[in-house]
This record gives C-alpha cells, structure tokens and sequence, in this order.
C-alpha cells in the first residue's frame, strides 16, 4: 500500500510538471482573430453582434441595463462610452458597418445625454459622489464630461452631426475652464479627486475636437504633459499616479486598471511619453504564468486596497481583472502581440467564452468588460485619423 | 512467467485498490462526466451572476448562483485536474508494469 501511495504520488507530480506548462496551449487563440490591421476581426464582430441587439431592441436593453446598474452605475456608463468608441473606429474599417455604427451610437449618446438631463450626473456616479465636499463650484464630474465629450467626438470624426458640433464644443469649454482652476490642471471626477485616467480621457477629447473644429488647445496639452510629468509621477516605478486631490496631493499610487488606459490616450497627445508609460507599466504591472497573461492591480512597491476599480484581486499574484482587461488596449495601442495572446490566452480559458446566434460574450466578464475587450479589438482608426489630420 | 501466474488464486475476484491507475483515470473521467453535465444543463450563462451583476434572489437567483460557483469548480478541475489525473493514471500504469518486468 505504501508503495502504491508513493507510486501514486510521483505519477501527480510527474503528471502535473507535464500538463499545468502545456495547459494554456489549449486555450491559445490566433491574434488574428481578435486584432485586424485593416478590416473588423471575427471576434469583435462576434461580440459586437450581441451589444448592437441591447441597443437596438428595447427589451434586452433595459433588462441588461437594469441589470449592471444595480451593481455599479459607473459600469453603465463606462459600457456606454467603451461600446460608442469600439463602433466608432468599427465604422472607419468597415464603411458596410458604419449605418449600424451610427444609429447605434446616436441613440446611446441621445439617451446618455437625456438621463444626465433629467436625473442628474449622480445617475451614473457611485453614491459616495454625494457624500462628500466638490471643490469646484458648481459640482461636475470629470468622468462624465470627459467620457461624453470623447463620446460625442468619435461620433463625429465617422461622420459630421451638425446637433453635436455645439454640445462638444461647450463641454470642452467646460473642462477646460475647470482644468485650469487645479494648480495640475485636472478637474475633479468626484470631491476632491482627480484620476488621470478621466483626465487623459478628457484631453484625447479635446484633441479630437481642435482636429475637428479647427480649435487649437494643443499649448494647454502641452502644459498638462508637462505639469503631469514633474508632478504626478510616481517615484517609484516612474508611473503615473492613478488619483490625487485638486491640489495635487497623491491618492492612490499607479494601477493597472487605470494606466493602460491613459497610455491609449496619451499615444495621441504625447507618442514618446506613451510609449514610456507603457514600457514602465510593462515592467511593473503585466505578468505571464505557464503561458497565461495578466495584469496587476498595483505594482509591488505599492500596496493599495481591493476596490470598484480593481474587481477581485487575486492574493499572492496580484492578478486584477479589471486590470488584465484594461491591459488589452495597451497591448494593441502598442501593437504588443506577445502579450495581448497571453492575456487573449487567459481570456479563453477564465473568461468561459459563450458564442450563440446572438453573438460572443465572456461568461465571467459583464457588459462594460466585453466593451473594453471590444475596444482593444477594434482601435486604431480614430487616433490614426487625427494624427494625419483626415476629416470625416 | 508462467510460475507467477499460476501462483494467483483461481476464480478469485481482483481487489479493489483505491490508490490505482484506474481509480486515477475513473477519477478524471467523472470530473469530466461532470463537467459536461453542467454544460449541457446551461449552466455556464449563470457564470455571469458571479462577474458582479445582480441576481434577483426571489426568483431563484439563489439556486443560480450555487450551479455558477459549482459550474467554475467543476469547469477549472476539468481543464486542470482532470488531464492530471489521467495522465498520472498513464504514469503510474507503466511503472507499475516497469517494476514488475524487472521483479521477473
């Protein structure tokens, strides 16, 4: 018997030193099935089937809605802006699509706008927005504003919407304004707290709008870089901060589930400062284990809390899923294959893909993180039209 | 060889082992078994209560989540264990045999 037991014991070992390096070769995708140079991969079109059906058949959508509102209102909105910029750059690969794109993102945007009208922007921020002290008079989110504004700008770099030309232009007066009354010109996304990520996203906004109306903004860009470069980088890892009060006192050092984002962002306004925040938050953030890619919450000089933001984190690895998913518009920002199949590899084999007649979801994510993995799949095209300077 | 086997008792049935290649390979085979019939019951679309969406639990939303959390469980030891298992099973099969060839 004893021998049998040891037996027994060796072959699990032996067997588990085989399969757990060999496991993820199971799961390992063809990049190209979610990342095309030119046209819309198979699987953004398979799991924009389904979001395009939300949007278009009323039912789904307040069931789906209601849905992800009862566990975050943020999420909602953030599906919104996600889905509105993967159909945008979706219509400029593929002009066949660009009906669909455009029905769909004119009615997420309309009745984005008209429930920040009639409910207020605390429709779509987290309760603690109202229990504490704005800083700027009158109280506005950044979050929103940024998010609408590049909503709204996207919308028309596919094509001109002369209804949309006057609300873009006053919210980037507004952020503008309100950027400039913060000593590191950031405005608040709730009281008295800044996060570069709502931040950077307003800025691509504002770029996106000069492109688009002629406007130049680019010496207050440049300032912003500037002002962000000496002031809200982390010592450490040379990251930037992902949020720090009006002053600019620091908040929460770099996380993963902000700083692949603002590298997508900051590609289009500082190519050589991306690139840098990439490499750092490479180095820092992203992790391979037997094959499978993740993302980190917080790099390991950093010991930050479990949060909206970061979903559950993996003790021990650090493994964020919301960082992993934010991850996927770095690597394809940066045209990073090795890493975006690892993390792609990762995605099939925890995210429990589900695919039927009305397209591709991942059973683990939720609505706003198929948005962002559509997102990765489809950028390019917007940023690529405002740096050649192309009009609609 | 042939003193060997005669030496086994005749219409004896063979002991059942629980530590064995086949036990380890029955093993895999139920994980899998499993697996499968979670899959075929739908229950992987009950995987998304898990992701941070609500769940109504006056409406059997406490039963969704159990099959979810059963369903992952069941899903990861199919990926992870159950190859394992079997291919133990293989491993230990032929050391078994490895070390009774060279008993003879």
């Amino acid at each position: 018997m004893v021998r049998r037991l040891i037996l027994c014991v060796l072959s699990l070992a032996a067997a588990t030193a085989v399969w757990l390096p060999c496991a993820h070769f199971l799961f390992r995708p063809d990049v190209s099935e979610f990342l095309d140079s030119d046209g819309i991969s198979p699987n953004a079109r398979r799991l924009s089937r389904r979001h395009v059906r939300l949007w278009t058949e009323a039912d789904l959508r307040e069931a789906a809605l209601a849905e992800i509102r009862t566990a975050n209102a943020e999420w909602d909105f953030m599906g919104r802006s996600f889905f509105v910029w993967s159909l945008a750059n979706m219509a400029m690969r593929d002009e066949q699509f660009t009906p669909t794109a455009l029905e769909v993102m004119d009615a997420i945007i309309d009745e984005t706008l008209r429930l920040e009208r009639d409910e207020g922007m605390y429709f779509f921020l987290m309760p603690y927005a109202k229990r504490r002290h704005w800083v700027l008079s009158p109280a506005r989110s950044q979050f929103i504003d940024g998010e609408i504004a590049l909503m709204l700008a996207m919308r028309r770099l596919v094509e001109e919407k002369p209804q949309y030309m006057p609300l873009l232009a006053e919210r980037v007066r507004i952020m503008i304004e309100r950027m400039e009354k913060s000593p590191v010109l950031s405005a608040e996304s709730y009281p008295d707290e800044c996060w570069t990520f709502c931040n950077v996203i307003a800025l691509s906004a504002i770029r996106v709008h000069d492109h688009l109306d002629g406007a130049d903004h680019s010496k207050f860009i440049r300032r912003w870089l500037t002002t962000a470069k000496s002031k809200l980088i982390d010592r450490r890892t040379g990251l930037l901060v992902s949020s720090y009060t009006l002053g600019g006192e620091h908040l929460d050092g770099p996380e993963g589930s902000s700083i692949w984002m603002v590298a997508h962002c900051l590609s289009l306004l500082d190519e050589e400062f991306a690139r840098d925040q990439y490499k750092r938050a490479n180095e820092h953030l992203s992790r391979s284990i037997l094959g499978f890619g993740y993302a980190r919450e917080w790099p390991e000089s950093w010991t930050g809390p479990m949060d909206i933001d970061s979903g559950a984190v993996v003790p021990g690895l650090g493994l964020s899923v919301s960082a992993s998913g934010m991850a996927f518009i770095a690597a394809a920002t940066f045209d990073d294959r090795q890493f975006y199949r690892s993390l792609a590899t990762s995605l099939e084999f925890a995210g429990m893909p589900i695919e039927d007649d009305a397209g591709l979801r991942y059973a683990t994510s939720n609505q706003v993180g198929d948005a962002v993995l559509l997102y990765s799949m489809s950028l390019g095209p917007a940023w690529r039209k405002v740096r050649e300077g192309e009009k609609p | 060889m042939k003193e060997i086997s005669s030496k086994k008792p005749v219409g004896r049935k063979r002991r059942f082992r629980i530590v064995s290649p086949l036990m380890l390979l029955i093993l895999a085979v139920l994980i899998v078994a499993g697996f499968a019939a979670a899959h075929a019951a739908g229950w992987r679309e009950n995987v998304s209560l898990l992701a941070g969406t609500s769940f109504d639990a006056s409406n059997g939303g406490q039963e969704q989540i159990a099959s979810a959390s059963v369903y992952v469980i069941l899903y990861f030891a199919a990926v992870i264990i159950s190859p394992i298992l079997a291919l133990a099973s293989g491993i230990m099969w032929s050391l078994q045999k490895a070390m009774k060839r060279r008993k003879v």
